[in-house]
């Protein structure tokens, strides 16, 4: 295993059993990420994007093959261990923003930082930072049902960054935006790319895939062309 | 009318589509409404529907009071004073109850409640002769040939309803006399007579001295007379007999009160409104169960609703629309409460037949029943349905409209209004728990008491002894002491014995003075009750005297004055000295009374309790035991009391055939065992401490449904919540952390409440408690974990439920 790799994938494959019938949703995926990519993942609907994406943000786990991230095997944690290393290791950011209603912005980026069991100061420093980050301090005690689609997203980029993960999984981050938001938002991803965060975006949009340093596209859940 | 019948159509579609939601609501309003349904058809038999008499509000009972506010009896000849004087009464007629043996004709002689009253007092209120005659004047002449009214219930199972009982010569007590008529049937006035003479023929021994007052009064307040006004007279008349008679009227005044007010009591009173406090509790909690199911629909129900706002419906169609749903559902549910009612009511009808119950206070649902009842269905129906209608009424409709169906009316609003009702169900589940905790703890109390006897082979029967046979005390003595020996030769029984009160019954209140330990300046009186006794009394009751040794039956003559007292006289008055040898005196309260000669103390016996004890006066009694012949009070009225070798209750016939042999006259009355005279005393707070905790339980169990409900309802609410907080990171415990939170902040303000509420609770129910105090922190603790436990369990699955949610699943819930 390359030492820089960040996500390292070995004939990972995923099936599900609905009413008996088996549906292999990824076949013998291999695929390493390396520290500082910007890799996008790209296909049809219905690909195994977003399974894939699950994997690799521990939200699931695959059926068979081998996944080590940042260096430790994953593949067969238990679920407490699971939960610290989604929280420690990975920033998700969802095309549907996934802001919790009830929370003001400062609190949803404050959160992981919470369960990870961060003193308040430290917590508040880094929530701020975060917010500053992706500009929007300005709105830091607002709900998110008060901001915009393309502000909501950008809360949702400082709460992916402001525990400092070695990866950013994005699943179609622009996918409820306009595209003048859209864009913001792939600019935003672009900036913490070039300041060394580690990438992997969902999108089926070519604009934007193009930013990516890779592009990795699935077809029936196989792995089926890597470009760069 | 049209349109309310087209909603009324609707509501019965939507409540047969929602049959698992109908069901549930039915479930928890069946039980609020047929308890208050239950509880109110108790409280119009006790305290709403009143005396079955005309004009029965102005029915009044005259007692005799001294200025420390006790009451007591009225004299015969305070009575004729009263009567004579008095305007604001249109008849007052004098009562004494007492048991009237029939006898002298076919059957065998027969014991039943009853009464000397004056010939009026049929008359005050309004009451004739079902046939036959009523009494008239001269009957309660001096002289008058004794006649006598029987009740209907006697003329049917004595009599075979036989129409020529009337002129029929009986016995009544002895005395010679005819049935002039019979009574209607189910009338026992005032209590629970069935055998009533002219008060003529009570003996001359009662109404002679002015200071003894054994008899009853009431009379009816004249038209025009207030209720203020005649204790104006009264009291002024009674001030005159004051001056008149100072020996036996001083600081004596008369007090009028409703006949009711009497009858009843605070106690009494208290507790049953108490019961309708904890029934409309139980009730409260079922409505805010049935409105949080509400709530949660109300997701379901705004597109609905949005969509009938679209087409032009106003606000009010809209919640008029819920309502007539929620009062459809309350009147089902009533129709299913009334069932469960009926049963309550049965079971307390059955429970409370022997307790002494007035007559007329009958169990059953009447107009006033059925008018309440409607008034709580359509209530209830308002009361749980406000809310989510109006919630639901306010329903945004572009929001709903645009969102294709998901819920806009949901979130915030809903959850505060969720969580008040949370609140409100479990302050008031920790309320009937305290009242139940309370009186359930008091009932132990009761129960656990030691008596100082065996109760269980104890079979115990009053008797009275008619003056009119037995004229003097010792024939009175020597009637008791033959009985004595009759019974303890039969070979089935182990003791046999008589007592003027029986464990448990109490005792005569008197004053005690020690020989040579005068009161020193300041120091109480001592007092002691007093029990006049055979003399193998401590031989029945199976307890062996720790001191000295009991009297023998040719003592308690002049000069030969002997006492036996308990351990508790011994320790309180004589310390470490011994008191066998000593002498006492007991000291009757009226001076004009006869009085006790000193008595010598033969022995000590172990405590037997003649009363529950109180609050601020838990143990036992100071007791002097002393022969018959030195009481005196009324010798010859008293309890035999016999022990049994075996089974007690086959030994009820061998001991009516004994005293039958001795006197055919004699009735003996209430003959049971000592187990069931105690249970009686203890039907208070055993049938009320039962109904507290079954309606504490229904509350426990509904607010128990209530926060699962609600708490699963809001895991469902927050899946993608939890998705979103399970990719961030969160793991298990903080995932159930947040759910259990929710419920356990709400518990908390439960409890805060809830126990404010218990202290109030305890207050209201302080004088019918037992051994426990209105504070009792063991019972709020008890019943604080009671609750906690429940509703942490009914919080603990839902929250569990939660950390099993599949992560990606519950990001892409919707």
């Amino acid at each position: 295993m390359s030492a820089a790799s960040v996500i390292r994938l070995r004939s990972v494959g995923k099936k599900f059993l609905t009413d008996e019938v088996e549906t292999h949703a990824l076949s013998d995926i291999t695929l390493d990420i390396g520290k500082g990519e910007y890799v996008s993942i790209a296909g049809p609907s219905g690909c195994g994007k977003s399974t894939l994406l699950s994997i690799l943000g521990l939200l699931d786990s695959a059926t068979t093959g081998e996944y080590w991230l940042n260096g430790q095997d994953v593949a067969e944690l238990p679920d407490r261990d699971r939960a610290r290393v989604r929280n420690r290791e990975i920033g998700f950011i969802f095309q549907s923003f996934n802001l919790i209603g009830d929370l003001t912005v400062f609190e949803n980026v404050e959160l992981p930082l919470t369960y990870r069991g961060m003193p308040a100061t430290e917590r508040r420093e880094r929530a701020a930072a975060a917010l500053e980050r992706v500009g929007m301090q300005h709105r830091a005690k607002h709900l998110p049902s008060q901001l915009s689609g393309g502000q909501q997203q950008r809360v949702a980029v400082a709460r992916a960054v402001a525990g400092e993960p070695v990866m950013l999984l994005a699943d179609e981050p622009t996918g409820n935006l306009d595209s003048k938001s859209g864009e913001a938002v792939i600019d935003l991803l672009a900036e913490l790319h070039h300041s060394g965060a580690t990438i992997c975006m969902v999108t089926h949009d070519p604009r934007y895939a193009r930013h990516a340093q890779r592009n990795v596209h699935l077809f029936d859940g196989r792995l089926v062309e890597q470009s760069s | 009318m049209q349109s309310l019948l087209q909603d009324l159509r609707v509501a019965v579609r939507r409540l047969v589509k929602d049959k698992w939601f109908t069901l549930a609501a039915i479930a928890a309003l069946a039980l609020g409404i047929g308890a208050n349904s239950a509880v109110f058809t108790l409280v119009n038999a006790v305290l709403l529907r009143g005396l079955p008499v005309d004009d029965a509000d102005r029915i009044m009972w005259v007692m005799s009071a001294d200025n420390r506010g006790r009451t007591f009896g009225v004299s015969f000849q305070d009575f004729e004073d009263w009567r004579a004087s008095s305007k604001s009464f249109t008849g007052m007629t004098l009562v004494q109850n007492g048991t009237m043996i029939i006898s002298g004709d076919e059957p065998l002689p027969e014991s039943y409640p009853g009464g000397f009253i004056s010939a009026n007092a049929f008359d005050v209120i309004g009451v004739k002769a079902q046939f036959g005659r009523g009494f008239v004047a001269d009957d309660d002449k001096e002289g008058a040939p004794p006649v006598v009214l029987i009740s209907g219930g006697i003329w049917k199972t004595r009599y075979a309803s036989d129409p020529n009982v009337i002129g029929k010569a009986i016995r009544v007590n002895t005395i010679p006399a005819t049935i002039v008529g019979v009574m209607p049937d189910g009338f026992k006035w005032p209590f629970q007579s069935e055998v009533w003479m002219p008060m003529a023929h009570r003996s001359p021994a009662f109404r002679v001295p002015r200071q003894g007052r054994p008899f009853m009064v009431y009379g009816r307040l004249a038209e025009g007379t207030t209720l203020e006004q005649a204790r104006s007279e009264m009291k002024g008349i009674a001030a005159q007999l004051s001056q008149q008679y100072q020996d036996s009227n001083k600081d004596i005044t008369a007090q009028v009160t409703p006949f009711m007010e009497f009858l009843i009591g605070s106690n009494l009173r208290t507790m049953f409104w108490a019961l309708m406090g904890a029934v409309a509790f139980v009730l409260l909690i079922a409505c805010s169960n049935v409105a949080n199911l509400m709530l949660a629909r109300s997701a379901d129900r705004a597109r609905e609703v949005a969509l009938r706002v679209s087409l032009g419906a106003t606000r009010s169609r809209i919640i008029r629309q819920l309502l007539v749903e929620s009062v459809l559902l309350a009147c089902v549910s009533g129709m299913v409460g009334l069932g469960l009612a009926y049963a309550g009511i049965q079971w307390f009808d059955s429970e409370s037949q022997n307790i002494g119950r007035p007559y007329w206070m009958t169990f059953n649902m009447d107009a006033s029943v059925f008018v309440f009842f409607a008034i709580v269905c359509v209530g209830t129906g308002i009361l749980f349905g406000l809310a989510p209608a109006i919630h639901v009424s306010k329903t945004n409709v572009n929001d709903i409209l645009k969102e294709g169906g998901r819920s806009g009316s949901g979130g915030v609003r809903a959850r505060r209004w969720t969580a008040a009702l949370i609140v409100a169900e479990l302050t008031l589940t920790l309320v009937l728990l305290a009242g139940a905790g309370f009186m359930m703890r008091s009932f132990v109390n009761l129960y656990q008491l030691d008596i100082g006897v065996d109760t269980s082979k104890l079979l115990t029967m009053g008797f009275i002894l008619p003056t009119r046979k037995y004229t003097t005390i010792e024939s009175r003595v020597e009637f008791m002491k033959r009985m004595e020996e009759a019974l303890n030769a039969n070979a089935a029984v182990a003791g046999a014995t008589t007592s003027s009160n029986q464990p448990l019954g109490g005792g005569a209140q008197r004053q005690l003075e020690l020989d040579g330990k005068p009161l020193q300046g300041g120091e109480k009186p001592r007092t002691a009750l007093m029990l006049a006794t055979g003399a193998r009394y401590f031989d029945a009751m199976g307890v062996r005297l720790l001191r000295g040794r009991t009297f023998d039956v040719s003592e308690g003559t002049p000069g030969r004055e002997v006492a036996v007292i308990n351990q508790r006289l011994a320790e309180r008055y004589f310390g470490n000295a011994d008191p066998v040898g000593q002498r006492i005196r007991l000291i009757e309260d009226n001076p004009n009374a006869p009085q006790y000669a000193w008595a010598t103390i033969v022995g000590v016996a172990p405590n037997i309790r003649q009363r529950q004890g109180n609050q601020t006066d838990p143990d036992q009694d100071p007791v002097v035991y002393v022969p018959h012949s030195q009481n005196t009070g009324l010798v010859g009225l008293g309890n035999v009391l016999v022990r049994a070798r075996s089974n007690p209750a086959e030994l009820m016939p061998v001991v009516r055939k004994e005293i039958f042999a001795l006197d055919p006259d004699l009735s003996l009355a209430q003959m049971r065992t000592l187990d069931e005279s105690l249970a009686q005393q203890r039907w208070f707070p055993r049938v009320f401490g039962i109904m507290f905790t079954v309606f504490a339980g229904i509350a426990i169990v509904l607010a128990a449904v209530g926060l699962f409900a609600v708490t699963a309802y809001s895991v469902t609410q927050r899946i993608q919540e939890i998705g979103i907080r399970m990719a961030l990171g969160a793991h298990a415990k903080q995932i159930s952390w947040l759910i259990l939170r929710r419920g356990l902040i709400q518990l908390a303000i439960g409890l805060t409440l809830g126990l404010a509420g218990a202290f109030g609770v305890g207050r209201l129910l302080q004088s019918m408690l037992f051994q426990i105090g209105s504070a009792d922190p063991l019972t709020l603790a008890l019943i604080s974990t009671l609750l906690i436990v429940v509703a942490v369990t009914a919080t603990l699955w839902p929250s569990w439920q939660a950390t099993r949610l599949d992560p990606v699943t519950a990001l892409r819930y919707e």
